[in-house]
């Protein structure tokens, strides 16, 4: 039986692909060689993946807008095609929900948890206190 | 989050600061919440501040409960789908510019509407203005290397994100 505490990862050969496609805006480098840093300084090596995930993956409402569907899926074969394979970004969650299963399967310890964005940010600054829900 | 949220990792301890996407900073405090009517909760909030001269602003709150992915469809299903949701009436993309040689950040890409902006080191230029679907789709491809399918063009039709033909 499948433990519902599993959460999914992706392949070596997607996470291959993933790093081909950080290439446009970072240093370059490889999966190979993100391995090893990752076994030296993992802490680091999150940081610049991080960064190099932030310059290559949009954050936005693209597809709620360029699509037939107007919709949004968390699925992970489905993030995977639109970030890497469509390179359309997306919003927060997908994203987040994207790159923490990258950072699974690159054998980090991951644990999700939500967040409430402030109503500062949403209102650009004309509500000071606050926050939207989950 | 965008370029506003954390582009690095950030120790989960009150009063942490990070450097975010020049000048700006970024900074965790664990504290109550006007919302709340208890009180004696906390929650880690992640704020931010354009400068170091800037006040710091809220830019979002979580505790360290852990989410399921049940708990994301939920969420999901109201912020992509409510006409009340900016995303679903709005057209924004951005993304962090990073150094190749270092990969810090330095800057940043930007579409709200129809205006593409590029801030590098601190300062902002807006590098093109759409004024018709032809135009922002051509700006996506140029500023965001984004294709778009025929279909998805077709999309934003009748939209209020619509700029028209």
């Amino acid at each position: 039986m499948e433990s519902l505490s599993r959460r999914p990862v992706y392949s070596q050969e997607q996470l291959s692909k993933y790093v081909s496609f950080l290439q446009k805006r970072c240093r370059k480098f490889t999966l190979p060689e993100l391995e090893a840093e990752i076994k030296v300084d993992p802490l680091a090596a999150l940081g610049r993946l991080q960064r190099r995930q932030m310059a290559s993956v949009p954050f936005g409402s693209l597809i709620l807008h360029y699509s037939q569907h107007h919709t949004i899926s968390l699925d992970e074969a489905a993030l995977f095609t639109k970030i890497v394979d469509r390179r359309m970004g997306g919003y927060c969650m997908e994203n987040n929900t994207f790159f923490a299963t990258i950072l699974r399967s690159l054998g980090y310890k991951v644990l999700t948890t939500g967040a409430r964005i402030s109503k500062a940010v949403q209102s650009g600054g004309k509500e000071v206190m606050g926050f939207v829900g989950w | 989050m965008g370029t506003q949220g954390a582009c690095r990792p950030i120790e989960v301890k009150d009063g942490q600061i990070i450097q975010n996407v020049p000048s700006a900073e970024g900074r965790l405090v664990y504290q109550n919440v006007a919302p709340f009517t208890d009180q004696n909760q906390r929650l880690w909030i992640f704020q931010t501040r354009i400068d170091k001269e800037s006040p710091w602003m809220a830019t979002f709150c979580f505790s360290e409960l852990e989410f399921i992915p049940e708990d994301f469809e939920v969420m999901n299903f109201k912020t992509s789908s409510s006409r009340a949701s900016w995303f679903t009436y709005r057209l924004v993309l951005n993304h962090v510019i990073l150094d190749q040689e270092t990969d810090e950040p330095i800057g940043a890409m930007t579409l709200v509407g129809g205006e593409v902006k590029r801030r590098l080191h601190g300062t902002s230029e807006v590098v093109e203005v759409c004024n018709n679907e032809t135009e922002r789709v051509r700006a996506l491809k140029q500023w965001f290397d984004i294709d778009l399918r025929e279909e998805e063009i077709r999309g934003i039709r009748g939209m209020a994100s619509d700029l028209g033909k």
